[in-house]
């Protein structure tokens, strides 16, 4: 058809804002290439290689060892399979590694060498081959890449040389918390590897700790089973894997971002087509004296659709293409982005279906083919003549008349401007508020990180080292307060609860989410802010919970909450805890100092330092940061593109007014003042949805994902979150009217003039 | 002479599309008269008021009104003639559609030096009953009146007409003429009507014949007719 001609140089003369549909478009592509591909690329990886190491159930720590007989005839009995860990940690600085560390690594670190294991939790080398000497070494990917190793690297341990021979992971430790209890880690401080038994025969036995992994069939007798362990052998501790934040945080990685998937990127996507959708028909409608002309020159319906169609297909397919030339490249480094910094890298193709591409492909095509012809059929219902007129898009509705109003013709032309043109009016609040969703979210993550790591470490108390020890002890500690503390479960959640029973003490200041100061009295009870949250408790109410270990149950009535969001944790009076966990009065399993402690690693199951704490939560938010980052430079495109859209609309509809203006005599400003400055009222009420909105989303994403973070984080609201995003706003509205201002200096009188002869 | 336009050049494409609107077109204004531009399409009768009006810039020649040069001003002060001098009324009528009748002629009132009193405008050319409605729900000729009206609240001391009649039927089109006879009469503008409609220059002082690019003949009209009169 000749009249397709007409398409290309429609592209021609509207370039800017087929750019800009463009880059929309590669957005909406970008996004859900991404994610999907991130989700199920993830998900599968993480499905097949659970399976394929056979990942535990559960793991504990006894009092008493399990002997090897003792275990075959466990796993008969209650049909199981069981099966010893052996680990070491050991304590490196940068001068056991080769020059490649850099200076801003940091300078101690620890690797948890594991003996390898056979039956559960098996490790799988990602890159190289498997170790097959005994002067070599796996390590997983993470500390290689922290670390700046590569494989053929070596490290000394305990005078030894071991050469890296490739990197591996262990379905144990994909997130690699140091300590159960961390909140967060450190990649350059902390990591894992694997030697032959005979190298971890080597090892320093002071420094080796042994724990057990089980795994449960339909058929297992569970609870049987955890009975006899605890009675034969007292179980000090019991994690099953879905309170183990090494196994579930990257699965609530993906489920988190399930939700993104499934509620925020729709929201997003659909909002990006409504508004694109609404452009193109607008755009369309602006060609009514035209479409008139083609109708009274005889083309039918359907034929003046179909061409019409192709003015929403043109810009859709430009921004599919483009849009999946950006994200197909893309899509791992995005992917990589999202999850590596709470899980371990990891070979995964982040590949989307074909019928996903297909469908991203296809959907904002077809939409915006729908568009046009809709359009084109609304406009076509309108007389030829009239259309001829140009008077096929004049609306005798949605005007506000105000004709007896006082107030200043312009005001009135303005309002009339903005309530008669809804859909126009609609998308620059859209468009403002959509990007200001993202904008808000972003900065607000990064302000609540900063706060969360600026009162975090002291809220969990003012102590400087804490140690969580092996066995119970009763003799008195000299430099530090004694506590007692254990693990629990909460029927129905997966995150446990830690009881702490203590004396009051100069490390643990207890203050209630009120400000007043709590005492561990005798009968007394506080649970955390964090828990609180958690466990759904109000003052008052009672908190049922049962010990891991024993599986025996306890009531506790609650009788405050303690500003703590860091932790989940129930304070108690030191002799009502010991009595409670039915341990001798003056029995303690931790302790907390002022000063490092003599006590040797195998006396201890870990150790949290103020520093490292701080090092952690600094870590996360810098990997948070660089997370967002790109979402708010997403953000602004949106932002600026949906303001410069609509001024340019603005602009082009109301040519013939400009013009008539200039006839008139006006001047540029009075008429940038009349005509195009209307969104001047909209600006604020899109500004004030996407905060809001952004506000409320980022409060839903803390309180969603504090079992992902281990944490609470409060959502704190800076104005700056706020001031921030307004500046882009303006600064990019202004910028649109700057640019858009020097297009109506160039409105041509004369030819607009000719338009409306003709 | 109150305007004169003398060796009026002005063309427009280059090269072989190079279209010559005006080839040297000479053309005097008396104060108060009427004038109805006659000439075929494409003659040059829009670009000549386009010139007048300070639309756009001649090429070559000098237009001067009421003894102000006004071909080499600058953009901000040719905005100014047009704001001050200059009044213009288009077939197609060119309102705001998203302003009152009232508000349309407002537009002008606003930024006007010396504006003439809105409802006195507006009784002269009947439209005071539609003060408050839209553009789009008014006939044609009810526009016209109001796009007269808005030319005319400035008191301009040149009103330029379009092609006024072009859209409108005979009997609308004679009532608008009757309004413009009216301006003349009671404000005394100088009023020039552009045309193809050889029946409205019986209402003139004198009828200018433009034929490609130049002016043909500039002939005083001895048997002026009342608008009224006319054989539309």
């Amino acid at each position: 058809m000749t009249l397709n001609k007409r398409h290309l140089r429609n592209i021609k003369n509207n370039l800017s804002f087929y750019i800009c549909i463009a880059i929309l478009n590669i957005i909406i592509v970008v996004l859900y290439v991404a994610l999907i591909g991130s989700y199920y690329g993830q998900r599968k990886y993480l499905k097949e290689f659970y399976n394929d190491t056979n990942v535990e159930d559960a793991q504990f720590v006894t009092a008493d060892p399990i002997n090897t007989a003792d275990i075959e005839k466990l796993e008969d009995e209650y049909n199981v399979e069981l099966e010893p860990q052996y680990y070491a940690d050991v304590n490196l600085t940068e001068a056991d590694c080769d020059e490649r560390v850099g200076s801003d690594i940091a300078e101690d670190y620890t690797i948890r060498i594991f003996k390898p294991s056979e039956k559960i939790d098996i490790y799988k080398v990602l890159d190289g081959r498997d170790v097959e000497n005994d002067n070599e070494i796996l390590l997983n990917p993470h500390l290689m890449d922290a670390r700046k190793l590569e494989i053929g690297d070596s490290i000394n341990i305990d005078g030894t040389d071991y050469e890296i021979v490739g990197t591996m992971a262990r379905p144990d430790y994909l997130s690699v918390y140091k300590n159960m209890t961390d909140n967060l880690f450190l990649f350059d401080a902390f990591g894992y590897g694997i030697t032959t038994d005979n190298a971890f025969a080597r090892l320093d036995d002071d420094q080796k700790i042994i724990y057990y992994t089980v795994r449960y069939s339909e058929d297992s007798k569970e609870r049987e089973f955890r009975e006899k362990i605890h009675e034969d052998y007292y179980t000090l501790s019991y994690t099953a894997a879905s309170a183990n934040v090494r196994i579930k945080v990257p699965l609530q990685e993906t489920d988190q971002l399930s939700m993104y998937i499934n509620q925020v990127m729709p929201m997003m996507i659909v909002f990006v087509m409504i508004i694109i959708a609404i452009i193109l028909g607008r755009k369309i409608k602006q060609e009514s004296r035209q479409i008139g002309v083609l109708s009274a020159l005889g083309y039918s319906r359907g034929r003046l659709s179909m061409y019409y169609g192709m003015f929403g297909v043109i810009p859709g397919i430009v921004g599919v293409v483009m849009g999946m030339i950006v994200a197909v490249p893309s899509r791992t480094y995005l992917a990589k982005m999202i999850y590596e910094s709470k899980t371990e890298i990891l070979p995964v193709t982040y590949d989307v279906s074909m019928p996903a591409y297909v469908g991203i492909l296809l959907i904002p095509v077809i939409a915006y083919w729908l568009v046009g012809v809709a359009t084109a059929f609304r406009v076509l219902r309108f007389k030829t003549v009239d259309l001829l007129h140009g008077n096929g898009s004049r609306k005798k509705h949605m005007r506000m008349r105000m004709a007896k109003s006082e107030m200043k013709f312009s005001t009135k032309f303005k309002i009339r401007s903005i309530l008669g043109n809804w859909s126009r009016s609609l998308v620059v609040v859209f468009g403002i508020a959509v990007g200001g969703i993202m904008m808000v979210f972003c900065d607000m993550c990064i302000t609540s990180m900063n706060n969360y790591c600026d009162k975090s470490v002291n809220e969990v108390g003012s102590y400087n080292y804490e140690y969580f020890l092996n066995s119970i002890h009763t003799e008195p500690v000299e430099d530090g307060t004694e506590i007692m503390v254990g693990s629990f479960s909460v029927d129905g959640y997966a995150t446990n609860v830690i009881y702490m029973g203590m004396d009051d003490n100069e490390y643990m200041d207890l203050k209630s989410t009120t400000g007043e100061k709590l005492t561990l009295d005798s009968g007394k009870h506080y649970i955390s802010a964090m828990g609180a949250m958690i466990y759904g408790i109000k003052k008052g109410d009672t908190l049922d919970f049962y010990d891991q270990a024993s599986l025996k149950e306890y009531k506790i009535v609650i009788d405050d909450i303690v500003k703590n969001d860091s932790q989940s944790i129930v304070y108690g009076n030191w002799k009502d805890t010991c009595e409670l966990l039915g341990v001798p009065e003056g029995s303690y399993n931790a302790v907390l100092s002022d000063k490092k402690l003599g006590y040797k690693e195998s006396e201890y199951m870990y150790k949290i330092t103020k520093e490292e704490l701080s090092d952690q939560i600094g870590q996360v938010v810098i990997s948070m940061k660089s997370l967002m980052a790109p979402c708010i430079i997403l953000a602004m495109i949106i932002i600026i593109i949906c303001v410069y859209l609509m001024v340019n609309m603005l602009v082009s509809e109301n040519a013939t007014s400009v013009s008539m203006l200039k006839v008139l005599g006006y001047d540029n400003r009075r008429i940038n003042k009349m005509v195009i400055n209307v969104y001047h009222f909209l600006v604020p009420v899109g500004i004030l949805l996407g905060s809001v909105l952004g506000a409320v989303l980022c409060k839903a994403n803390f309180e969603a994902s504090t079992s992902a973070y281990n944490t609470y984080i409060e959502t704190v609201y800076s104005p700056w979150n706020f001031v921030r995003y307004a500046v882009v706003v303006i600064v990019s509205y202004v910028v649109s009217l700057w640019i858009l201002g020097r297009k109506v200096k160039g409105v041509d009188m004369v030819e607009s003039l000719k338009d409306n002869r003709e | 002479m109150f305007i004169q336009m003398k060796n009026g050049r002005k063309s427009y494409g280059k090269g072989e599309s190079e279209v010559h609107a005006l080839d040297g077109a000479d053309i005097s204004l008396e104060k108060g008269k009427v004038y109805v531009i006659l000439g075929p399409s494409g003659s040059g009768k829009s670009t000549m008021l386009n010139m007048l009006g300070g639309l756009d810039s001649l090429d070559e020649g000098t237009i001067t009104v009421d003894g102000r040069e006004i071909s080499g001003l600058k953009a901000a002060d040719l905005t100014k003639y047009r704001k001050t001098d200059v009044g213009f009324v288009f077939q197609f009528y060119n309102l705001i559609p998203d302003l009152t009748v009232k508000e349309n002629i407002q537009v002008v009132s606003d930024i006007a030096d010396k504006p003439l009193d809105i409802d006195e405008v507006m009784q002269a050319l009947d439209i005071d009953k539609y003060r408050d409605r839209f553009p789009n729900e008014l006939s044609g000729g009810q526009q016209q009146r109001v796009a007269i009206a808005r030319a005319l609240i400035k008191n301009p001391k040149l009103l330029l007409c379009d092609e006024l009649t072009g859209a409108l039927d005979s009997k609308t089109s004679r009532t608008v003429l009757k309004f413009i006879e009216k301006v003349n009469q009671q404000f005394g503008t100088t009023i020039a009507i552009i045309t193809h409609n050889e029946a409205i220059a019986g209402m003139a002082d004198a009828v200018i014949k433009i034929k490609d690019g130049k002016v043909s003949s500039n002939t005083a009209n001895e048997n002026k007719l009342p608008a009224s009169e006319l054989a539309l």
